[in-house]
C-alpha cells in the first residue's frame, strides 16, 4: 500500500551535484537501506523523500502519485533522526502526542494511542519525564514511539543508531528489525554501517558520490557485487584483491600478476569476460571463500607468509602475503597457523569476483 | 604576593565589590532619596536626611499631573507596540536569515550590522519631513514606526543568533510531525529559544522606552514620551520643587529597571548570546 | 531504578498491531486537486528562497521606508543649501556644505571635543568593565546578587542618566559636593559643571556608568568560557598570578575587548541624550559634541543642508572608527599567524 518510487532524482547545490539521477523502486512492506560513506548523498536523498529538501530534478512517487513538491507534513511519513531531535520543551507524552495533536485527533484517541505505543516500547513509566532526564537509549525509543504513533505510510531513518554506544546499538538494531517484522511498514534507512544495512534490510542501495552504484536484495549485494566499490565496501574483513592479466590458455584460465601465475582448469567454453581475449582485471575473493593449506600448492592459489592474525573467538582471519599481494582467509581457531608460517592459499574459481581494471565493473 | 596573608584576598575582593556596587547604585539612590525628602533637607549644607519627613507626596503630585501620566501612558503604549511589532517582523525576518537558503543572505546580514552604526542624528530631519507628509507627526503610530525601524536591525540580529542554535533536525522533526515551516517556527523554534526571545523582547521594550531624540523632534503635545517629558521638567522646573523632578525621574526609570531585575536570568544570557557577531 | 534500556524480548501486543492496521486505514494522503493546489498548499510547497524573501518582505519594507529612505534623503539634503530662516527653497550647493562645515571653527573645536570625549569614555568604560568582569568572576558570597545589581544602569535611559549625574554633581544639592565637603577635600560646594574640561569628564564618566554593565557582561561571559585547563597548564609552567593574566587571560579576551572598544566608540560618537539633560551643551559651547552641533544647526539655526552635511561627516567618522578596530585586529592576527 505504500510503495515509494524515485525517478532520476537529482539535487544540486550550486555547482555541486549532491545526488545524481537516483532511481529506486521501494516496494510496499520492504525495508530498504541507503548505504554509503558520509557525503555520498544518502541523507540528501532521504531528505528529498521526506520533503525536507527540495528536488532539483526528477520525481518522487508515493503509491503511484507524484508527491515531488509536497510539503513534508502532507506526505504521511515519519522520520527518526540521528540525534533523536526530541522537543526539549515538552515531556515524553507530549513529544509522542505532538503529531496527533496537530492532526486534531480527539483527546481520548490521542491518549489511547500514545499510551499503547509507549507501553509497546516500554516507555510507560517515563511518559511524564522531561527529555533531559532520559538516557540515550530511552531518548531513542521515544523517537521511535513518536514516529510509530502516527502510523505513517513510510518510516524514514536517518542514521538513528550512530549516536549510541556499541552494546545499545546492537540491541536497538534488533528492536527496529522486530518492529518492522510486526508492523510491515515500508521503511527507508540511511546508514554508513554496512553491518547494520545487511542485518536490517530487504534491499540495499549502495551509494557513492551521489550515485546509486548497486541496488538489490541484501544477499545479492554481498554475493554478487556489481562494482569493485560495492565489493570492497561491503563485508568484513574487506574483500582480498589481486590485480593482474586474465586470459584463457590451453584449457585453463590464467591470472598473471606481479610474481604470480594462478591457473584454474577450464571445463567448457572460456568465461564471457574473456570473449574479447585477455584483459586487465582485479580478482577478488572473500575471506570465507579462500582456503588455507600446507605450503607448496601453487595451482589455484599461491604460497605466502602469514603476516597477521585476527582471532575473533569463533573464527580467526589469517592474512597471507606474497610480494605485493595480500589475501585473507577464514579458518577455525584451532587450525590457525602462526605468524611467519608459510602457508598456501587457494582461491576456488567458482567463488571469485572479477572486476574490469579500468571500469571497475563486475565482469563475471 | 598571594602568600602574604589569608585575609588580604577576601578583604580586597569585598572592598572592591562594595566600591563597584556603590558606583552602580549611588546615582539612582541619590535621586531616590531626593524624591522622598523635602528639598530643604538636601539643599542644606551638609544634607540632612530626616526619616520622619519621608513622604511619597511628590510621587502623588507627579502622578496627579495629567501631562506626566499621559507621557507615561504614551511611553507604555508605544514601547509595548514597538516590542510586539519588532518581535513579529524580527521573527519573520530572522527565521529565513538563520535557517533558509535565501539568496544574498550575507548582504542582508551585513546591512543589518551597518544599519546599527547609523547615528540617529542624521535621520531626524528627513524623518521629521517624512512623518509630516504621512501626517504621523505627534502620533503614537509615528513613534512606533520610527522606533521599530530603528530597533529592528538589532532585533533581527539577536533573533537570528538564537534561531541558528536550534538543531536542524528539531525543525525537520516538527515538519515531519505535521507542522508547516511557520508552524515549526511557532511551535518548536520559538519555544526552544524562549529565553532568547524574552531577552530580545526586553531589549526592544527598553530601547523604545528609553528613546529620546526622535520623541523630542517628532512629538510636541499629543504623543510625548516620558523621556522627553522628564527632560522638559528638568529644564523648566527652576525654582519649584526639585523633589518633583526626582520623583518623575524615578518613575521614568522604574519600568525598565523592574523588567531587568525580574527577568535578569534571561537578559544576561540573552544579551551575551544575542549580540555575538 | 531505571527501567532496562532495551528489553530482551520486545514483542508488540497483538492488539496494538491490530490497532495500527486500523489506524493505517485512516491515514490517508491529503485530498488534493492535482491541477490547482490550495493557497495553503502552494505556500507550503514554495521554494525556500521565495518563501524566505516573502518573510523578509515586511521587515524590509519598514526598514526601506523608515531607515534607508531617510538616510538617502539626508544624503541628498547635504548637497543643497537649505536655510529655512531665509527661504524654504533648496539651492544646489554641491560639496559647498561640506567645505563650509569643515571650515567652521565651531566644528573643528567640537570635533576635538568629541574625540577627547570618545577617548575618555572608551578608555574609562572598557578598563572599568574589564575590572568589574574580573572581580565578578572571583568567587565571593553574594556574587549572584552583585551580578544582577550591576546591570542596573543598563536599564536606565541615557536621558535619565543625564538627570541622575546632573543631580550627583549639582552645585546646590549634589551628593558629590556633600561627600567631598564632609571628607574635607573641598572647602565649600563647587559648581562642577561650569568648567568645560570637568563637564566633559563628568559626561564621559556618566556615559561609562551607563554602558559599563553591558561591556562587563560580555567580558565576563568570555572569561567564564576560558577553559580551566589553560590556567592549570600555566600554573604547571610556573606562571604566577600576573603572568597568568598576561599570557592566558588577556589573549583570550582580545577579541571581546576589541568588540567592546568598537561598540563603545560608536556609542560615544553618537552621544546626545545624556549630554542634553546633563549640561545642555554648556558651559558655553563646552560640551557641544558633533551630534549636538548637528542638532543645533538643524533646529536652532534651521540650516538643514549644513546639518545634513555635518551628520554625514559624523556618520563617516563612526563607520571609519567603528570599522578600523576590527580591521586592525584582523591585520594583527594575520601578522601573528605569519610569525608562527
Amino acid at each position: 500500500m505504500s510503495r515509494v518510487e524515485l525517478r532520476a532524482l537529482s539535487k544540486t547545490f550550486g555547482p555541486v551535484h549532491a545526488v545524481r539521477d537516483v532511481s529506486l523502486d521501494i516496494p510496499d512492506h520492504s525495508f530498504v537501506t541507503l548505504l554509503g560513506p558520509s557525503g555520498c548523498g544518502k541523507t540528501t536523498t532521504l531528505n528529498m523523500i521526506a520533503g525536507l529538501e527540495r528536488v532539483s530534478r526528477g520525481e518522487i512517487l508515493l503509491d503511484g502519485r507524484p508527491i515531488t513538491g509536497w510539503a513534508p507534513h502532507e506526505r504521511g511519513m515519519a522520520m527518526v533522526f540521528q540525534n533523536y531531535a526530541l522537543y526539549p520543551h515538552m515531556n515524553v507524552f507530549d513529544n509522542i502526542a505532538f503529531a496527533l495533536k496537530l492532526q486534531r485527533r480527539p483527546r481520548d484517541e490521542i491518549d489511547r494511542r500514545v499510551r499503547a505505543t509507549a507501553e509497546a516500547l516500554e516507555l510507560g513509566p517515563l511518559l511524564g519525564r522531561r527529555i533531559a532526564q532520559l538516557s540515550g537509549g530511552q531518548q531513542q525509543r521515544v523517537a521511535l514511539a513518536r514516529a510509530m504513533v502516527k502510523e505513517p505510510r513510510v518510516f524514514l531513518f536517518d542514521e538513528p543508531l550512530s549516536n549510541l554506544d556499541a552494546g545499545l546499538r546492537t540491541r536497538m538494531r534488533v528492536e527496529i528489525k522486530r518492529l518492522h517484522q510486526q508492523l510491515r511498514t515500508t521503511s527507508i534507512f540511511v546508514t554508513h554501517d554496512q553491518e547494520e544495512a545487511m542485518i536490517l534490510s530487504d534491499f540495499v542501495a549502495v551509494m557513492r558520490d551521489g550515485i546509486v552504484v548497486q541496488y538489490g536484495p541484501a544477499q545479492e549485494i554481498y554475493r554478487r557485487p556489481s562494482h569493485l566499490y560495492v565489493a570492497t565496501f561491503i563485508g568484513k574483513p574487506r574483500m582480498g584483491l589481486v590485480a593482474g592479466q586474465l586470459r584463457a590458455a590451453a584449457g585453463n584460465v590464467e591470472l598473471v600478476a606481479e610474481g604470480l601465475h594462478l591457473r584454474w582448469p577450464l571445463d567448457g567454453p572460456p568465461p564471457p569476460a574473456l570473449a574479447a581475449g585477455e584483459r586487465e582485471v582485479l580478482l577478488g575473493v572473500r575471506a570465507e571463500d579462500a582456503r588455507l593449506g600446507p605450503p607448496g600448492a601453487e595451482r589455484e592459489g599461491f604460497t605466502g607468509e602469514v603476516e597477521l592474525l585476527e582471532p575473533l573467538g569463533s573464527d580467526t582471519y589469517v592474512e597471507v602475503r606474497r610480494g605485493p599481494h595480500r589475501l585473507t582467509a577464514r579458518v577455525e581457531p584451532d587450525s590457525a597457523p602462526r605468524i611467519g608460517d608459510q602457508v598456501s592459499i587457494r582461491i576456488p574459481w567458482g567463488r571469485v569476483h572479477l572486476f574490469d581494471a579500468a571500469s571497475e565493473r563486475r565482469v563475471n | 604576593m598571594s602568600r602574604a596573608s589569608p585575609l588580604i584576598r577576601p578583604v580586597t575582593v569585598y572592598a572592591l565589590v562594595a566600591l563597584v556596587l556603590l558606583w552602580t547604585v549611588a546615582p539612582v539612590a541619590w535621586i531616590a532619596t531626593m524624591s522622598v525628602q523635602p528639598e530643604i533637607n538636601y539643599v542644606s549644607v551638609p544634607p540632612r536626611l530626616r526619616l520622619e519627613q519621608t513622604s511619597l507626596r511628590w510621587y502623588a503630585a507627579t502622578l496627579a499631573s495629567p501631562e506626566f501620566v499621559g507621557a507615561m501612558r504614551t511611553s507604555a503604549l508605544v514601547s509595548m507596540a514597538t516590542m510586539l511589532l519588532c518581535l513579529t517582523l524580527g521573527t519573520l525576518a530572522a527565521y529565513p536569515l538563520a535557517r533558509l537558503n535565501v539568496p544574498h543572505r550575507n548582504l542582508y546580514l551585513t546591512l543589518s550590522v551597518t544599519a546599527r552604526m547609523v547615528p540617529a542624528m542624521i535621520l531626524i530631519i528627513p524623518m521629521f519631513l517624512l512623518l509630516r507628509s504621512l501626517q504621523l507627526l505627534d502620533t503614537h503610530l509615528g513613534l512606533i514606526a520610527v522606533y521599530t525601524a530603528f530597533l529592528l536591525p538589532y532585533v533581527i540580529w539577536m533573533l537570528k543568533n538564537f534561531f541558528e542554535q536550534v538543531p536542524y533536525a528539531l525543525e525537520a522533526a516538527a515538519r515531519m510531525d505535521g507542522c508547516s515551516r511557520l508552524g515549526a517556527l511557532v511551535r518548536v523554534i520559538i519555544p526552544v529559544t524562549a529565553p532568547g526571545v524574552v531577552a530580545t523582547a526586553v531589549f526592544a521594550f527598553i530601547g523604545a522606552w528609553n528613546e529620546f531624540l526622535f520623541g523630542l523632534i517628532l512629538s510636541t503635545r499629543l504623543a510625548v514620551p516620558v523621556t522627553v517629558k522628564l527632560s522638559s521638567l528638568v529644564s523648566t522646573t527652576f525654582h519649584s520643587d526639585t523633589s518633583l523632578v526626582a520623583a518623575a525621574g524615578m518613575l521614568a526609570l522604574l519600568p525598565p529597571v523592574l523588567l531587568v531585575f525580574v527577568l535578569n536570568r534571561f537578559i544576561v544570557r540573552g544579551l551575551v548570546e544575542g549580540m555575538k557577531y | 531504578m531505571e527501567p532496562p534500556c532495551a528489553p530482551h524480548e520486545l514483542t508488540l501486543p497483538l492488539i496494538l498491531v491490530e490497532q495500527q492496521t486500523k489506524w493505517r486505514m485512516r491515514t490517508t494522503l491529503p485530498e488534493q486537486t492535482e491541477l490547482r493546489p490550495s493557497l495553503g498548499q502552494r505556500l507550503h510547497r514554495m521554494s525556500e528562497a521565495r518563501f524566505g524573501l516573502l518573510l523578509l518582505a515586511p521587515a524590509a519594507l519598514i526598514l526601506l521606508l523608515f531607515l534607508a529612505f531617510p538616510l538617502a534623503y539626508a544624503g541628498a539634503m547635504s548637497l543643497f543649501r537649505i536655510e529655512l530662516t531665509v527661504s524654504p527653497d533648496w539651492r544646489w550647493a554641491g560639496p559647498g556644505n561640506y567645505l563650509s562645515v569643515l571650515g567652521e571653527r565651531a566644528v573643528r573645536e567640537s570635533l576635538a571635543r568629541t574625540l577627547a570625549f570618545a577617548a575618555l569614555t572608551v578608555g574609562t568604560s572598557v578598563l572599568l568593565a574589564l575590572g568589574v568582569a574580573l572581580l565578578l568572576n572571583e568567587p565571593f558570597r553574594g556574587r549572584g546578587f552583585a551580578r544582577v545589581l550591576v546591570l542596573l544602569p543598563w536599564a536606565v535611559a541615557p536621558v535619565v542618566a543625564g538627570v541622575l549625574w546632573r543631580y550627583l554633581f549639582h552645585s546646590n544639592y549634589g551628593l558629590v559636593n556633600a561627600l567631598l565637603l564632609q571628607a574635607g577635600l573641598i572647602p565649600a560646594y563647587r559648581v562642577w559643571l561650569d568648567s568645560a574640561p570637568v563637564a566633559i569628564t563628568i559626561a564621559a564618566l556618566a556615559t561609562a556608568w551607563k554602558t559599563l554593565p553591558f561591556l562587563a557582561l560580555i567580558i565576563l561571559a568570555r572569561l567564564q568560557s576560558i577553559p580551566e585547563s589553560l590556567y592549570r597548564a600555566a600554573r604547571m609552567d610556573g606562571a604566577g598570578v600576573l603572568a597568568r593574566f598576561r599570557h592566558v587571560t588577556l589573549p583570550q579576551l582580545r577579541g571581546i575587548l576589541i568588540f567592546a572598544v568598537v561598540m563603545q566608540t560608536i556609542v560615544a560618537l553618537q552621544s546626545f541624550d545624556l549630554i542634553f539633560t546633563l549640561t545642555r551643551g554648556g558651559p558655553g559651547q563646552g560640551t557641544v559634541l558633533l551630534s549636538y552641533l548637528v542638532f543645533i544647526n538643524a533646529f536652532e539655526r534651521l540650516s538643514l543642508g549644513q546639518a545634513a552635511a555635518l551628520a554625514a561627516l559624523l556618520a563617516l567618522l563612526i563607520v571609519l572608527l567603528g570599522g578600523l578596530a576590527p580591521l586592525l585586529a584582523a591585520g594583527h592576527r594575520r601578522r601573528e599567524a605569519r610569525n608562527e
